[in-house]
């Protein structure tokens, strides 16, 4: 299954090809921040070819009374037309038309903007006919259009909505903005209970792919806040978030999630019992593998219970011979090996001594790099 | 080259950025890309299309002709 931030892009791709999201397939491997940067490019191109025409169509605009033109838009342009003209306008202008057209068909006309273009024109847009807009979309579920929109509103439109939002909406949303500091400004605007009632909602509907994406964008201080609030939830929430992280492959952005919270925190969620089950260590070290995150893998496995941190180290020796020599060589990085030292260092006498025997042959080879402070915690000399 | 990427290529202007996403796929999968751009740029004509003709009955008939040229007779 494709990482979050891909299936969001594939989702939006889809959306501006107008055609089934599955048959978008076969870009599930490219990553993100391309899949992004083509759609862009496609939806610029596709703009261009009638951008003369639109830019006149503003311009005409502009000769006759708002209230004729808002007549004309509505009557003959259609949504559509009308979409892809407001970018061209002034954001007096657009305001002046928008204020005489119906709220629905201006939620109609919101589907064709391309938000990028016209961000004057919607961060002029009021307040209140911002709000009643989006009620009408998050009816429609209209999520993709909303979370485009996130980055270009003003911010008094932006938290008045948040505030017209139940929790599941804001999830969905969420899923889809493109503006991560914008994100972060919402979750700035968003108390704790607030935030604890999103998180309940992603535990209830199953929303959590959604609540990931979110801990993805946001800057440090957020993540870590977002991260605390869930690590401070009942074991059933956490369980159920483990649940999702296995079923989705999803272990990459809940590491992210974990590694920012605070230490007690991550002590408590790498030691609950759903995580120091086998197949989700498999999980976790597979994970850490391909998505070269060992310096967030191995702190954690530093934390783990005896029991829990051998059967971490077992799932390890247990992967291709690739897997465990990556790992061994994460943990020749100065941050990481006190960390290293601690997990290996404290294992039952079967497993270190085989740790011990690859950590020895690692050592011997010229680019072993610190690892023979490791083979020497080990008490191996190396023969280098 | 693919029919349909060259095919593409002559409706749309391409950027670097999706000129290199192009690149970066097989055969099969470009083609396959262009195929689905292809498609929503010709969709796109027809709702234009449908509009502007929408548009123009709002026009006297004598004067539509010169009217749609002004308004949707060139693409950029």
């Amino acid at each position: 299954m494709p990482r979050l931030a891909v299936r969001a892009e594939l989702q939006k791709l889809a959306r501006l090809l107008d055609c089934d999201p599955g048959a978008l397939d076969f870009l599930a491997g490219q990553p993100a921040a391309d899949l992004r940067q083509m759609r862009e490019g496609v939806a610029e191109a596709m703009f261009k070819r009638h951008s003369s025409s639109f830019r006149l169509l503003a311009s005409l605009s502009g000769l006759l009374p708002a209230a004729i033109t808002a007549r004309i838009a509505h009557l003959a342009l259609g949504a559509f037309l009308a979409g892809r003209v407001t970018g061209e306008m002034t954001p007096k202008r657009a305001v002046a038309i928008a204020r005489k057209l119906p709220t629905d068909f201006l939620a109609e006309t919101s589907l064709y903007i391309e938000p990028s273009r016209a961000q004057p024109v919607l961060a002029a847009m009021p307040v209140d006919m911002i709000e009643k807009v989006a009620v009408i979309l998050v009816g429609q579920r209209e999520f993709i259009t909303m979370g485009r929109f996130v980055g270009a509103v003003s911010e008094a439109a932006l938290f008045r909505v948040i505030d017209r939002l139940d929790d599941e909406a804001l999830l969905h949303i969420g899923f889809y903005v493109e503006d991560a500091g914008r994100l972060d400004r919402i979750l700035e605007y968003l108390d704790d209970d607030r935030l604890r009632g999103v998180i309940e909602t992603a535990t209830r509907q199953s929303l959590w792919p959604e609540a990931l994406s979110l801990v993805q964008l946001v800057g440090d201080d957020q993540k870590g806040r977002l991260g605390d609030l869930v690590a401070r939830e009942d074991e059933a929430v956490l369980d159920s978030l483990v649940h999702v992280a296995q079923e989705q492959s999803l272990w990459p952005e809940v590491l992210v999630a974990v590694g920012s919270m605070q230490a007690e925190n991550r002590q408590r969620v790498v030691n609950l019992p759903s995580v120091t089950d086998p197949s989700v260590l498999n999980a976790l070290i597979d994970a850490a593998y391909r998505q070269r995150l060992w310096h967030v893998v191995v702190p954690l496995l530093a934390m783990m219970d005896d029991d829990a941190r051998a059967a971490a180290v077992e799932a390890g020796l247990a992967q291709t011979p690739v897997v465990w020599r990556t790992w061994l060589d994460a943990t020749a990085d100065p941050e990481l090996l006190p960390d290293a030292i601690s997990v290996f260092s404290r294992l039952p006498e079967r497993l270190r001594a085989e740790v011990a025997r690859h950590v020895e042959q690692r050592v011997n080879e010229p680019d072993a790099g610190r690892l023979a402070e490791l083979a020497a915690s080990l008490n191996l000399s190396g023969s280098r | 080259m693919g029919e349909k990427l060259d095919q593409l290529r002559s409706e749309i202007p391409m950027n670097v950025d999706v000129q290199r996403f192009f690149d970066g796929l097989d055969e099969g999968d470009r083609e396959q890309l262009a195929d689905l751009i292809g498609d929503a740029v010709a969709r796109q004509e027809t709702r234009i299309d449908e509009a502007g003709e929408q548009a123009l009955r709002l026009v006297p008939r004598a004067f539509r002709g010169p009217v749609k040229k002004l308004l949707f007779g060139d693409h950029d």
